[in-house]
């Protein structure tokens, strides 16, 4: 799989030299959506669920609007963490399955 | 003690619970939760990079596992960013609803949140520095490892709770 036919790699080639590799592509895909919903998904819920679903849904006020849209972020970041662990291991087992089936 | 002494020793006791010098400590708890969970986050995240780095030339396929504990570093530094928030939106001009009590108390949160914050992500670079090498060589190191930094993080986790009660008082 030697797709590479022009003599000058190109960027996306010198970043990841394998980038057309089947496994390759899929596991950086896989790094870059989980580490961006990492990152957005914290912030985001926090301040969104303050603005929106507390402060205008609910009433609450600003301070306890605050603690409350907290510790749901919180709850959220150890929930994407568990979808991260779950995928890493479950990526291991389908190679394993793979490797065994040859 | 005639009444005017009494009022004079009141309002001064008034004076001192209400000290101007209040906010500066509530914003010097806010900065101490960040600064000490970003400076432990900070470590933890160095740390493990290094482990990371010299394992991923053999075994880049393992990446994905490996990274966790740089993640787990990164929800450290999320627990200091949460308390340091909640605390500021707490902060005003010394008054009567804003005593030299509710001061100390949000400056004690952030301290507890921060420094907790700073051990955790210490023993998350260490032992995700030790973990992302074994498992390298070892693959079934993974849950060992994943049990190690979650027992790492819940210390985070109890400086972030401690710091949610004393700064909600």
């Amino acid at each position: 799989m030697t797709t590479s036919s022009s003599s000058e790699p190109s960027t996306m080639a010198t970043l990841f030299p394998n980038f057309r590799d089947q496994e390759v592509q899929s596991a950086v895909k896989n790094l870059l959506t989980y580490s961006l919903v990492i990152l957005i998904v914290p912030l985001a819920s926090m301040f969104l669920l303050k603005q929106f679903f507390f402060e205008g849904l609910l009433g609450v006020s600003a301070n306890d609007a605050l603690t409350y849209s907290a510790i749901i972020a919180v709850v959220l970041v150890h929930v994407v963490l568990g979808i991260w662990l779950f995928a890493a291991t479950k990526q291991e087992d389908r190679k394993k399955r793979e490797n065994k089936q040859d | 003690m005639s009444t005017d002494t009494k009022q004079i020793i009141a309002d001064a006791l008034l004076k001192n619970e209400q000290a101007m010098y209040g906010p500066f400590f509530g914003s010097l708890g806010v900065t101490s939760a960040m600064a000490f969970a970003a400076a432990g986050s900070a470590y933890g995240t160095a740390k493990a990079g290094t482990g990371i780095a010299s394992m991923a030339v053999a075994r880049p396929d393992l990446v994905m596992k490996a990274i966790i504990p740089v993640v787990m570093a990164g929800i450290v530094a999320i627990y200091g960013l949460v308390v340091a928030v909640i605390v500021s939106g707490k902060v005003e001009p010394a008054g009567a609803n804003y005593t030299i009590n509710n001061a100390f108390s949000q400056f004690a949160g952030g301290l507890v949140c921060g420094l907790c914050g700073l051990g955790a992500g210490y023993a998350i670079g260490i032992a995700g520095d030790a973990g992302v090498r074994a498992l390298s060589q070892q693959p079934r190191m993974f849950v060992g490892m994943i049990l190690i930094l979650i027992f790492a993080e819940v210390l985070g986790l109890y400086g972030m709770i401690v710091a949610l009660i004393l700064g909600a008082t």
